[in-house]
C-alpha cells in the first residue's frame, strides 16, 4: 500500500512518467505549432557524388478547430516555380491534398496512392509530410535515450494496414520536451533500414520547438534531401483565405 | 492593331524593368523545341519532316496584395519540309498579359489570359476558354496546345462556393491549317486532286468568314464551383463560337460528291466524275454559335483520383460526306480515373462517349456514339530524371488509334531532352486513317530559365 501511494505520488508529481507509446505518438500529433506559422525554407538535394540542386518555398501553416493546414508554394527551381501543394489534415485522421500546377493552370486533387510518390523529386514522399494519425497504427515504447544531449523516447511505430503505409515500421527518437522528432528510422516492408531523418537543428522560437535544419538520407542510394528553414514567425494572424484553393491558384 | 499595341506595351514593360527596380519583379522564361521526321517516306505529296521552336518570356510583378501584373511574349516558329515545297511560320504573339485587382471576397482579372474549366485530364470537354493550337492536331498535349485569350473575369468567392462570369469580344476557335501541311484539314484531298490532271484546274481556295470583334459576336459564361464531403464540382455555362474541330463549311465548290472513304478522296472522286458538278474553287466557311452546358468533378476514391465532365452542345459542326456541313446538338461525357503503384508506375485512364443528337446517316466521320479510351502511362527513374511515358488513345466504335511513346530525361532540374514516336492508324475512311501516313520519330528539349 504504501508502495503504491509512492507510485502514485511520484505519477502525479510527472505526469510523463508512465507515458506509453500511443500516448507519445499522441502528443507528437498535437505537438502545439502555434495557431499560424510562415517560414522561408531552402530544400537541397544532394547526390552520393556531392551534385547539389536547390529548391526555395515558403511554407504557411494554420491550425483551427476542424483541421491543421499547410500551403506549400515553391518558388525556384524554374520548372516547379508556382507549383503549389496545400493540405488539409482534419482532427479526425482524414486529409485532404491538392497540387496546383502551373503550366495546366489547374488544381489536381491527389489521391491517396500519391502518398508513396516522391514530393518535388526530394527523399521526402508525400507520406512522411503528412500528419500521422495515431490510431492508424500501433505504438511501442521502445527506451529512453539522449539524442544529440536531449532526453528522447524511442518509440517504434508500424501500419495496422498496409495501405496506410509504404514502411514495414518506423523508430523515432522523440524529445522529452517539446515532443519533437528528432530522429526518424525508415525501415521497408522487408524489415530493411531504408531512410533516416535526423535533425541537426533545433530550438525554441516564440515558444514553439521548431527544427531548423534537418536531412532525409535515403540509405541505399547515398542521396540526401536538406531542409533548412532561413526564416520562421509564428502567430502573425494569417488570412484563412491563403489556406484555400483560390490561394493556390493565385500565381 | 490591338495586338501589335499590346506587344508595343509588353516590349516597353521589359525594356521599363530592364532600368528600373528589376529587383521587384518576376521573370521566366521557356524554350521548347522538337524536331520530327516521318516514319514512312510513302507519298511524294506528304510532308516528311518538321521542326517547332517556342520561345516564351514572362513577367511578373505584384504591388501590393491586391494587385497583380503579368506580361509575356512568345515567339513561335513552325516549319514544314517536303519533298517539293517548305513551308515556315514565325510569329510573335503576346502570352498572358493580364491585370488583376483581388478584393477580399471577389477577383477581377483583365486580358490575355488561360483560364481553365473542367477537371478531367486529357480529354477534357470543358477547357474551352483557351485557344487550341490545332496545327499540329493531337499530337501536342494539352499543355502545348493551349494559348491564352482576352478575357474579362470576375470571380466571387464565398465559404461555400464560387461564382465565375467571363466575357469576352474576340470571338474564340481553334487554330488549325487549312492546306499546306500533312495535319491540314484539307491538305491531303487538295494535294491528291493537283496530281491528276483531271482535277488540276481546280484550285481549291478556303474563304473563312471570321467573325468580327465587337458585342454581336461576344462569348460570355457563368460558373458555379464548390467542395462538398470530398467532392470538387462545378456547373457552367458558355455562350460560344463552335469550337469543333471540323468547319463549318456553308458551300463546298464540287456538287454531287459523296466520299465514303476520305483516305482515299481521288479514288472516290474518280469514281463519281461522272456525276461531279465543280461549281467553283471557293469553300466558304464561318462559325457559327454553340452554347455549352457543363458539369464536372473530382474526388478521390479508394486511394484513386476519380474525375469526370458532362457537356452539352446545343449546336456542334459536323462535316457531311459531300464535304459540307450539318449543326447537330452534341452530347458527350468523360469519366476518368488516376493511380499510382507502389513501383511508382503512374496510370492515367480516361474514357469518352459522344452522341450526336439526331443523327443522320450523311455525317462523315462521326458515328451516332462514338467511345474513345486515353490511357496515360509513366515511370521515373533516376531520381525521376529519367521518365518513360506512354499516352495512348483508341476509338473503341472506329477502332483507330493514336499512340505517343516517349522517354524524357532531365539534364538539370530545368533542362529536359526528350524523344519518341507518333503512330497513328484506323480502319479505312476514319478520322485516325486520314493522318496515318504522319508516323514519325521525334527528339526535343525544353529549357526553363
Amino acid at each position: 500500500m504504501r508502495a503504491f501511494l509512492v507510485l502514485l505520488i511520484i505519477a502525479i508529481a510527472n505526469p510523463v512518467w508512465a507515458l506509453t507509446g500511443e500516448e507519445i505518438a499522441w502528443k507528437v500529433y498535437n505537438r502545439p505549432q502555434g495557431k499560424d506559422s510562415l517560414a522561408e525554407s531552402v530544400m537541397i538535394l544532394k547526390s552520393a557524388s556531392g551534385r547539389e540542386k536547390t529548391r526555395t518555398m515558403k511554407v504557411y501553416f494554420r491550425e483551427d478547430q476542424k483541421a491543421r493546414y499547410t500551403l506549400i508554394r515553391f518558388l525556384s527551381p524554374k520548372d516547379i516555380a508556382g507549383t503549389a501543394f496545400l493540405s488539409i489534415a482534419y482532427h479526425n485522421g482524414d486529409e485532404d491534398q491538392f497540387l496546383y500546377l502551373p503550366a495546366l493552370k489547374r488544381t489536381r486533387r491527389i489521391a491517396g496512392s500519391f502518398r508513396f510518390h516522391r514530393f518535388v523529386n526530394s527523399d521526402f514522399i508525400y507520406e512522411d509530410l503528412e500528419r500521422h494519425y495515431p490510431p492508424k497504427y500501433h505504438h511501442e515504447l521502445l527506451k529512453e535515450e539522449p539524442f544529440q544531449g536531449d532526453p528522447c523516447y524511442v518509440v517504434k511505430s508500424w501500419p495496422k494496414k498496409k495501405k496506410d503505409s509504404i514502411y514495414g515500421y518506423w523508430i523515432q527518437w522523440i524529445t522529452k520536451e517539446g515532443f519533437l522528432p528528432v530522429r526518424i528510422d525508415l525501415y521497408d516492408r522487408k524489415g530493411r533500414l531504408s531512410k533516416r531523418f535526423t535533425a541537426k537543428e533545433w530550438k525554441k522560437i516564440q515558444g514553439y520547438w521548431t527544427v531548423l535544419s534537418s536531412e532525409m538520407e535515403d540509405l541505399k542510394n547515398k542521396h540526401k534531401t536538406i531542409l533548412k528553414i532561413n526564416k520562421i514567425v509564428y502567430d502573425q494572424g494569417l488570412d484563412p483565405s491563403i489556406f484555400t484553393k483560390r490561394s493556390l491558384e493565385r500565381w | 492593331m490591338v495586338k501589335k499595341a499590346l506587344l508595343a506595351i509588353i516590349l516597353g514593360f521589359f525594356l521599363w524593368n530592364s532600368a528600373y527596380g528589376a529587383e521587384k519583379f518576376d521573370f521566366s522564361g521557356r524554350f521548347f523545341a522538337r524536331g520530327a521526321i516521318d516514319l514512312k517516306h510513302d507519298k511524294a505529296i506528304e510532308d516528311q519532316r518538321l521542326d517547332h521552336e517556342k520561345l516564351r518570356l514572362e513577367a511578373r510583378f505584384s504591388p501590393s496584395y491586391s494587385l497583380d501584373i503579368k506580361t509575356g511574349v512568345l515567339l513561335d516558329r513552325l516549319a514544314y519540309y517536303g519533298n517539293k515545297n517548305t513551308r515556315e511560320e514565325t510569329r510573335v504573339e503576346p502570352w498572358e498579359t493580364y491585370l488583376r485587382y483581388v478584393g477580399r471576397a471577389f477577383e477581377l482579372t483583365i486580358g490575355n489570359q488561360i483560364i481553365r474549366w473542367g477537371k478531367v485530364d486529357e480529354l477534357t470537354i470543358l477547357d474551352n476558354l483557351t485557344r487550341q493550337d490545332m496545327r499540329e492536331l493531337f499530337t501536342l498535349r494539352l499543355e502545348e496546345r493551349q494559348r491564352p485569350w482576352p478575357w474579362l473575369r470576375l470571380q466571387y468567392f464565398q465559404d461555400s462556393f464560387t461564382l465565375e462570369g467571363v466575357f469576352t469580344l474576340w470571338p474564340l476557335w481553334p487554330e488549325r491549317d487549312d492546306f499546306d501541311s500533312d495535319w491540314a484539314v484539307f491538305d491531303h484531298l487538295r494535294k491528291e486532286l493537283a496530281r491528276d490532271p483531271i482535277f488540276q484546274a481546280l484550285n481549291l481556295k478556303l474563304k473563312k468568314d471570321e467573325p468580327p470583334v465587337g458585342l454581336k459576336n461576344a462569348e460570355w459564361g457563368l460558373r458555379l464551383s464548390g467542395t462538398n464531403k470530398g467532392v470538387d464540382w462545378e456547373v457552367s455555362y458558355l455562350y460560344a463560337h463552335d469550337r469543333s474541330f471540323y468547319y463549318y463549311v456553308e458551300d463546298y465548290p464540287v456538287k454531287g460528291l459523296w466520299l465514303e472513304h476520305p483516305a482515299e478522296p481521288l479514288k472516290d472522286l474518280r469514281a463519281q466524275l461522272p456525276s461531279l458538278n465543280i461549281t467553283g474553287d471557293t469553300i466558304y466557311v464561318s462559325y457559327p454559335r454553340d452554347s455549352i452546358f457543363g458539369f464536372a468533378f473530382e474526388t478521390t476514391f479508394h486511394d484513386m483520383g476519380v474525375r469526370g465532365e458532362v457537356a452539352y452542345h446545343t449546336s456542334r459542326v459536323f462535316l457531311k460526306k459531300n464535304l459540307e456541313a450539318v449543326k447537330k446538338p452534341y452530347l458527350q461525357w468523360v469519366i476518368g480515373i488516376d493511380y499510382r503503384f507502389e513501383s511508382g508506375l503512374y496510370l492515367n485512364l480516361q474514357f469518352l462517349q459522344q452522341r450526336i443528337l439526331g443523327w443522320s446517316e450523311d455525317i462523315l466521320f462521326d458515328p451516332k456514339l462514338d467511345s474513345y479510351i486515353f490511357v496515360r502511362l509513366s515511370k521515373s527513374f533516376l531520381q525521376d530524371f529519367l521518365e518513360i511515358r506512354l499516352d495512348g488513345t483508341y476509338g473503341i466504335t472506329t477502332r483507330g488509334y493514336f499512340l505517343n511513346p516517349e522517354i524524357a530525361y532531365k539534364i538539370t532540374d530545368d533542362f529536359e531532352i526528350f524523344a519518341g514516336l507518333h503512330l497513328i492508324d484506323g480502319p479505312q475512311g476514319t478520322f485516325f486513317d486520314v493522318f496515318d501516313h504522319n508516323d514519325q520519330v521525334y527528339l526535343g528539349l525544353e529549357l526553363n530559365f
